[in-house]
Parts: C-alpha cells; structure tokens; sequence
C-alpha cells in the first residue's frame, strides 16, 4: 500500500523545506526575539510577561505561516516547473501519494520550526526570569491546527493553478477571512434579497474565528485532510 | 509482472494531442498520429526525428506520464493507463532536462529514487555501485548543485539503474556531453543490452544510433516514416536514409 511510498516523499519533503528555509526563519525570529526582550527590558513596560508572550505569539505566528504557505506552495509549483515530477512520477508512485508525501513533509517541518521558535521563547522566558506557564504552549499547538490547514489550501491552489504565486496569494487571503468568519455569518444572516444565498460560500472558508477547542481544532484537521483529497483529486487531472 | 513474451513494449494505434490553454479558447497540438510499433525484449531501439517530431511523447506514454487520447500502449503486456503504476518498477527513466534536487548529495538523492521503487527500503550498497558505474564515486557526498551538466546527465542514468529495471527509457541521454562521456554513456548501454535488459533511446546523433541501435524508428511530425534494421544500413548510410524519408518523405 502507499504508506511506504508516502513515507518517502514526506520524509524528502520535510528535508527540502528545513533545509532551504528553515535556517534562515528560526534565526531571523530569534533576532527579534532578543531585540523585543531587551526593549521591553529597557523601557519597564507594565506586564511585561504578557507583553512579551503577545508579541511572541503573533511573531510565531506569522513566521508559521509564512513557512506553511511558501513550503507547500513552493514544492509542487517548483515540482512540475524543474519537471522533476516526471522522475518522481515515473516510479510506482501515485498522484495522490505524492500529494499526501508532500503535505506531510510540510506539516512535519512546520513542526519543527513551531518546536524550535517554542524553545527560543521558553529561554527568553527563563532568562527573564518568569515562569514558563503551559498555556503558551496550549495556545501555539492550537495555532499549529491552523497552519495544517493554511499549508493544505496552499497545496490545493498550487495542485490546480501549477502556479505558486496565485497559491500563495489565494492562501493569505483565505487566512484573513477565515479568523472573521463568526463575524461574516453574521452579517449575511442579517441581509435579505439575493445576496442571501452568498451566505453558503462562507461554508467552504475553514473557521479560525471560533475559540480553540478540542473540537474546532478537530473539524480543521477534517477540513484539511478533505482539502489535500480534492488537491489529489484534481492534480490527477491536470496534465503536467 | 514480465511475461514470457518477447514484446517489452507495444504501441498499437496511439493518438495524442495537447491541449494548449488560452485566454478564451483552447488550442490543441497533434503529437502523435496513429504510432505503432513493437520493441522486443534484450533489443536497443532509437527514436529518430526533428524537434517537435513526437519523441519525448512517446517517452512519456511509455512512462505513464501522460494520457492517450486513443489507442493502446503495453508495458510488459502491462495496458498503460493513469491508475496502473505497478508496472513502473520495471522502468528506468532519463528525462530530457533532468533535474534533482540541488541540496542533497548525488547519494542520497539515489537512495530516494531507490525507496520509491523498492516500497521504502534503503540500499546504500546499490547507490554506491550504479555510481561506481557511471564514474561519479568519488563525488558521491557532494552536493548536486555542484554538478556539471554532464554529471547531472550521469547521475540521471545511475538513476535509472538503482532499482535494477528491465526496460530503460533514455530521453537524449548524451545530449550536451562530451566525447568521452558519450562513449561511455554509450558503453554502459550496451552492457545493458549484454545483461539482457531493453534500451528505448530517443536521439538526434546518427552516428551514436549507428554504433549501438538494433533497430531505429523515424518519426516525422508524429507519425512513424520508416522503421529500420541494423541489417539494412551499411556505413554512413543511415543517415542519407534519415534525410530523405524526413526532407522528402511527405
Ligand atoms: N506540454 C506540451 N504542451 C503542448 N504541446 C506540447 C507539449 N509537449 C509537446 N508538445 C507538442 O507536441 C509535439 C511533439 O513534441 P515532443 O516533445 O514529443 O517532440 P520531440 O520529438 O521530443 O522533440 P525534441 O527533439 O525537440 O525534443 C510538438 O509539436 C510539441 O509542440
Ligand atoms: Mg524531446
């Protein structure tokens, strides 16, 4: 069965993205990670605790999905520009194992990164001189949910449009809707006349706006994985 | 998986076109023209034609990297077809402008080639031979951004040897190399022959189709003109041969 197959071209993937982007991110956010620290150190903000765990928050946040996007985006789009999928496809490997290889070998190295920069915060913490509490970590692993999927939309626009720039633009775009979807339902229940049936569309949007919970961050990981089969599913029938 | 026949490849009336996309219509391009053609096991067979003839097509079908508009095309008396990928075990692939990924080592990156045929297993041992074979040994922990066009060439045909196929399916594989290479590059695909395997080469070098084809196909503007026995050229004639069925020919 592909489980081998799929295995491979993860473990592959997961290589090419850390290797190439990876350095470069976890380094650049722990610069910033020691400039704010030293900031907030010299100015003695009020909270500086919180302050600090904010920021960090929104800074790993943004690396995230930076990553998510490109990698995903990059490693099909680059696939089939290098035509290296031909060799990768000339083996007995099918479309959707290879599509499957590859979302995974992202979702792994996002993995790592999020442990990395999680690790340069826990330090900073210590430094500091605060205490680490767990919520920081509840809160990052709740955003990683969100990265499996932004990296999935990334995949299925780069699978159907072979282009990673309208990949990655439709995937920013995608992320900003997402986190006002309770607000967008909102607003289309509060409409009436034909723009009514508009409403339906937000359905297909991912929900980023709702708490995290143990259930929201299960009907993304859902939501994803129907996402990566309709990318298989239609990368099987453009002709690369 | 192989049979007892002795046909390793068959084309049986194929037809392909590609659909150019455009703003508001589509255009497409006839490829291939009701090609047929039979290519048997142990034999070395060359694809002959100017660009855009139908060569890589044909390649392609073989490989299972494209879909047919009609007709069939056997592997192994595998029917080629999107879904079935089994039978690709059974094929080494060069393509036309090969490229590997410029951050692993030559080693590596055959090792990754090698798990996907071999269902996830690893063989340090046979990457390490198909590179002694092609000369690239001593370069094996270098990585492949460091490579020259040749050795990348050299590299895609260790790369089609790792898993030990049947039926290998060269795209120009001494395209842009020199003398030397050629020859042994040429050398390496008789050997082929010599251990019983089936070489497809596609090529624009009549003189290299000389020295080690059986039989050649000529192929113009996707149909095939002429297919030829190494019995019926004598020297130098092949290519008075070529000329007049793709200059006259029509
Ligand atoms: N991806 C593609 N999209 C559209 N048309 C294509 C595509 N690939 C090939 N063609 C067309 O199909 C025909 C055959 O092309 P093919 O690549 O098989 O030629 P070839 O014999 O390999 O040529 P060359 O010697 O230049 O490599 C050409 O007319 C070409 O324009
Ligand atoms: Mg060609």
């Amino acid at each position: 069965m592909g489980i081998r197959a799929i295995k491979s071209i993860s473990w592959e993937s997961a290589k090419e993205s850390l290797n190439s982007k990876f350095a470069y991110l976890v380094f650049f956010f722990i610069m910033i990670l020691i400039y704010v620290a030293i900031l907030t150190g010299i100015m003695a903000v009020n909270d500086e605790k919180k302050v600090l765990s904010d920021f960090f928050i929104a800074v790993t946040q943004i690396s995230l999905l930076v990553f998510g996007v490109f990698s995903s985006a990059l490693g099909v789009s680059q696939d089939i520009e290098t035509k290296r999928i031909y060799l990768i496809l000339s083996r007995p490997v099918k479309i959707y194992e290879y599509v499957f290889g590859r979302i995974i070998g992202v979702w792994l190295s996002a993995f790592f990164v999020l442990f990395f920069i999680n690790l340069a915060c826990f330090l900073v913490f210590v430094f500091k001189g605060y205490f680490f509490d767990l919520n920081y970590f509840y809160l990052t692993s709740n955003l990683y949910f969100k990265i499996l999927c932004i990296s999935s939309i990334s995949m299925f626009f780069a699978c159907i449009t072979t282009s990673s720039f309208t990949a990655i633009g439709i995937s920013v775009m995608v992320w900003f809707i997402s986190h006002f979807i309770t607000d967008i339902k909102f607003a289309f229940d509060k409409m009436k006349g034909s723009v009514h049936f508009m409403k339906y569309i937000i359905y297909l949007f991912p929900d980023f706006s709702a708490s995290p919970s143990l259930y929201s961050n299960f009907k993304i990981l859902i939501y994803s994985f129907v996402v990566v089969l309709f990318s298989s599913y239609f990368f099987k029938k453009t002709e690369i | 998986m192989t049979s007892n026949s002795s046909i390793a490849v068959k084309f049986d009336n194929v037809f392909k076109s590609y659909i150019i996309k455009g703003f508001l219509k589509n255009k497409t391009t006839r490829a291939l023209n009701g090609v047929s053609f039979k290519v048997h096991k142990k034999e070395i067979v060359g694809l002959f034609g100017l660009n855009g003839a139908g060569k890589t097509t044909i390649i392609k079908l073989i490989c299972g990297l494209l879909t047919l508009d009609s007709g069939a095309v056997e592997v192994f008396e595998n029917p080629i077809n999107l879904k079935s990928v089994e039978y690709k075990k059974l094929i080494g692939y060069v393509p036309e402008l090969p490229y590997f990924y410029p951050f692993s080592t030559a080693k590596d990156t055959l090792n990754f080639y090698y798990s996907l045929s071999s269902g996830g297993f690893k063989n340090n041992e046979k990457s390490e031979e198909v590179l002694n074979l092609v000369g690239l040994y001593d370069r094996k922990d270098d990585k492949i951004k460091n490579f020259s066009k040749g050795m990348m060439q050299r590299l895609a045909i260790a790369c089609s040897l790792v898993h030990d196929p049947e039926l290998l399916v060269y795209d120009e594989p001494t395209s842009g190399l020199d003398p030397i290479s050629i020859r042994e590059i040429r050398n390496i695909m008789l050997g082929l022959k010599e251990k019983g395997k089936t070489v497809i080469l596609s090529s624009h070098s009549v003189s290299e189709a000389e020295k080690i084809c059986d039989r050649v196909i000529i192929l113009h503007k996707g149909e095939i003109k002429k297919i030829i026995n190494k019995e019926d050229w004598a020297d130098c004639e092949l290519e008075k041969i070529f000329i007049d069925t793709v200059a006259y020919g029509d």
